[in-house]
């Protein structure tokens, strides 16, 4: 069974609803979508229900009013049926529909009969709408009510499912088979029973062989009491189930991964994206979800460090949890390697939300990189950004952002030439001139992606500093680039031999520059 | 592989740290970073393990912080075509150009903590000795207390096990009974060293005698009967070191000089014997950190080493 077919908004709403582990989360976003109309596919089952019944009622009259002409009786039962019940469920609601489905806690008889009833149009009653509270049980008049209904829509249907059964195994069998079966599909501990039963005539047979030819006719009313037979026997087996199973209805919250089970987590982007819309539509989403975006927006703009965030993926509150949810995915390429924990340890109770937020910033940073990752560069370490893989055991994420720190959040657009100065009369982090990035040297803590190094101003030691740093480079790539590297030296920089022997052993090449 | 900082022998595998996408090198026993430069050029630049072991107020620290000044100041690169020396961390860093910032200031290092000290690390490259050679110092400075029990060595000094070359130093001009005290503390590393499970025999033993330029304060007979060693401190500036052969021809014959200073003018020949006995071989040497004697804590003149490379080449000399 599907998700609505309305509007993109409801659908990201429903799939976060299918997919989600915060039962809170699941329960506000439920109240978005579930007083909307179902589609035509939920109400198939209903008019099918309806079908089945009908066309057994069409065949009960049949047999009274003409024996020979039972065929067109039962078709004209069966279409009268399924347009009753389309037409009763037209307004049908996702929240009606939802419960319908959803079982009891307590015997399978019980359930599949509630469950049935609910998915005929006539269980409207046994249905309500999904609350987290304790709901109202059903009173014991009504489920022996509801074992009524289901004799007169659920028995006659599982009985006429039997009377196939029998016919499909042998059609010279007796026809209690067919009523025997019907009540198999109602409790299946019964299965021992029916076959006892079938133990039990056999023997009868033997003994009495004079009741074989009463009982093996194949006269279309010897099937038809088979069917009542067993529909009766569903019945009081239902009523006993039922009063049996008074218990709270769970609204649907186990029986999700029956739903869309195709469907994937929308990505936190496109979940926000939704609420908006809820809210641009709905006053009550307004109400309730606007000022916990504008908490997150606030939020976004002084986001806290991946550890603090992580922790409060498990907070008492589902607002925070929300928050904390949406920033860790905001905060992208900073978050991968704290997420990676969580995802890598298979106890943790995190771990599906760590991989659905490594999925998301995969996928985000990949949108908003990879077509121009080699045009940026990270203003913290200037280094460019590029793909980064983290291998996880079973699979290897893939994500973009700086080659050095990791971020993603923000980077400069410079696609030309980099080259490092050090020059301490230079206040600035960088700046451009004559199509070159000057980055200033004195100020990295990491190395630069860099092709070219001007010493401009600069003692021996600010010189073996910058050496130092990136001689214990580990990035392989870096480590070829500045060995081809160009090293200027401008004559009026006086550096010690000492200081010169080591710019020569790390850069290819090694010139005086400047007047 | 040698951990500079635990010293224990460990494989160190690049691992991925907080914050850091290219993979740094750990310690599996302490958990530190090693540097790359050291990691992986330890083949070609082993490590030379330079401890300097004295009581409290013998020099250790002035002669290190005398040594960076000189390994960065002097110019050694002018007389020894390919050499140079690099730091290979932050903290290296931070020490030698501190150290050389403060005698430059005139000013002298504080007395050092009774701890296990973190190594500086240096780079030495094509040092011109019989054949060119290439090591990585690991320089390790601890307070004097603890050398004054085999189990404070034990505790703080635990970095000597692993020197190839053990260097004592001895401020003879501020003890009392030199020959005693000499003695004292050669027990006491024995001792140490012991209780450490180390191997002394496969070890070497350089003595120094620190604050030279004050010798003839100390000892009368300096100027006369020794007048060879004091010409040979005052002798010692960067432009003898133009000829490597030469200048350790000259080192070992003041080795043999200052042996005798020390069975005669200092009546230390049990100190002799127990060296010679223990050691596999034992040289002397004789350095001046500053020149001139500091007055109040500050150098009343601008600081000149003499023979402060003297130490350092007889352990580069026994590294093999």
């Amino acid at each position: 069974m599907g998700g609505p077919t309305g509007s993109d908004w409801q659908q990201v709403i429903w799939r976060t609803w299918r997919n989600t582990d915060d039962r809170a989360l699941a329960t506000y976003l439920l109240d978005l979508v579930v007083d909307g109309p179902v589609g035509p596919w939920p109400r198939l089952p209903i008019g099918a229900i309806g079908a089945v019944a009908g066309a057994f009622a069409g065949l009960l009259v049949g047999l009274f009013a003409s024996q020979a002409k039972l065929l067109p009786w039962t078709l004209g039962g069966a279409l009268a049926g399924e347009c009753a019940g389309l037409l009763f469920s037209r307004r049908l609601t996702w929240g009606q529909w939802l419960a319908r489905l959803s079982p009891d806690e307590g015997t399978e008889g019980g359930g599949s009969a509630r469950a049935l009833l609910r998915l005929s149009i006539l269980g409207r009653r046994a249905g309500s709408r999904p609350r987290l509270s304790a709901e109202s049980a059903m009173s014991p008049v009504l489920t022996a009510l509801a074992g009524l209904l289901f004799m007169l829509c659920g028995g006659p249907a599982f009985g006429t499912a039997g009377v196939a059964v029998g016919g499909a195994l042998a059609a010279a069998r007796i026809s209690y088979i067919g009523g025997l079966a019907g009540t198999l599909l109602i409790l299946p501990p019964l299965v021992v029973l029916a076959l006892l039963g079938e133990l039990g005539m056999a023997l009868l047979f033997l003994a009495r062989p004079e009741l074989r030819p009463l009982l093996l006719r194949e006269s279309p009313l010897s099937w038809s009491i088979g069917g009542i037979v067993g529909g009766l026997a569903g019945f009081v087996i239902g009523a006993l189930c039922g009063l049996s199973a008074v218990r709270r209805s769970e609204y649907a919250w186990e029986w999700r991964a029956l739903w869309s089970w195709w469907r994937e987590m929308p990505r936190s982007d496109e979940l926000e994206a939704a609420l908006r819309q809820a809210c641009a539509v709905n006053e009550q989403a307004r109400e309730r979800w606007s000022p916990l975006l504008s908490r997150l927006e606030e939020h976004k703009g002084r986001l806290g460090s991946p550890a603090d965030l992580v922790a409060a993926l498990q907070h008492g509150d589902w607002e925070q949890r929300f928050i904390a949810r949406h920033a860790l995915a905001a905060l992208g390429g900073e978050a991968v390697e704290r997420l990676e924990q969580e995802a890598r340890d298979s106890r943790s109770a995190l771990r599906r939300t760590a991989l659905w937020l490594l999925d998301n910033i995969a996928d985000e940073t990949a949108a908003r990189l990879a077509g121009r990752a080699n045009r940026l560069l990270c203003p913290r370490c200037m280094a460019r950004c590029g793909e980064i893989s983290v291998n996880m055991g079973d699979y290897l994420l893939t994500y973009y952002g700086c080659r050095s720190c990791g971020q993603s959040r923000e980077f400069l657009e410079w696609p030309g030439e980099v080259a490092v100065v050090l020059d301490s009369r230079m206040e600035a982090a960088y700046r451009p001139a004559e199509g070159i990035l000057w980055v200033n040297g004195l100020r990295c803590r990491l190395p630069p992606d860099a092709h070219r190094i001007d010493i401009a101003h600069a003692t021996d030691e600010e010189v073996e500093r910058f050496a130092v740093l990136l001689a214990n480079d580990t990035n392989p790539e870096r480590q070829v680039r500045y060995r081809n590297a160009a090293c200027y030296v401008e004559k009026g920089c006086s550096l010690s031999e000492n200081t010169l022997r080591i710019l020569e052993r790390l850069f290819g090449r090694i010139e005086s520059a400047g007047p | 592989m040698l951990c500079p900082f635990c010293l224990a022998e460990v494989k160190l595998n690049a691992e991925k740290v907080a914050g850091r996408m290219t993979p740094v090198y750990l310690c599996p026993e302490c958990n530190e970073q090693v540097p790359a430069l050291y990691t992986q050029g330890y083949r070609n630049y082993p490590p030379v393990v330079v401890s300097a072991i004295g009581f409290r107020q013998h020099g250790k620290t002035v002669y290190f912080s005398s040594l960076f000044y000189a390994l960065k100041k002097l110019p050694l690169a002018d007389y020894w075509p390919t050499f140079y020396t690099m730091a290979l961390n932050e903290d290296s860093l931070d020490t030698v150009y501190g150290n050389v910032r403060m005698l430059e200031g005139g000013e002298l290092p504080y007395s050092t903590p009774k701890n296990f000290p973190r190594p500086t690390m240096l780079r030495l490259e094509d040092v011109p000795l019989f054949r060119h050679v290439d090591y990585t110092l690991l320089c390790y400075d601890t307070g004097g207390e603890c050398f004054e029990r085999p189990t404070q060595l034990v505790q703080f000094a635990g970095f000597v096990r692993r020197a190839r070359t053990a260097m004592l130093l001895f401020s003879l001009t501020d003890m009392e009974d030199p020959a005693g005290e000499m003695f004292r503390l050669l027990n006491t590393y024995l001792v140490g060293m012991g209780e450490l499970g180390a191997r002394i025999e496969e070890q070497s033993l350089v003595v120094v005698y620190t604050k030279a330029d004050r010798m003839a304060v100390r000892f009368p007979s300096w100027s006369t009967a020794w007048h060879d060693l004091e010409e040979y401190l005052l002798a010692g500036s960067v432009e003898s070191l133009a000829q490597p052969r030469g200048y350790i021809r000259q080192m070992e014959r003041v080795s043999g000089r200052l042996n005798d200073f020390t069975r005669e003018e200092l009546q230390a020949g049990e100190f002799l014997n127990a060296a010679r006995r223990n050691f596999r071989g034992v040289a002397f040497t004789i350095v001046s950190a500053l020149g001139a004697e500091p007055s109040d804590g500050r150098m009343p003149v601008h600081v000149a080493p003499r023979r402060i490379l003297d130490p350092l080449l007889w352990m580069i000399k026994w590294q093999g």
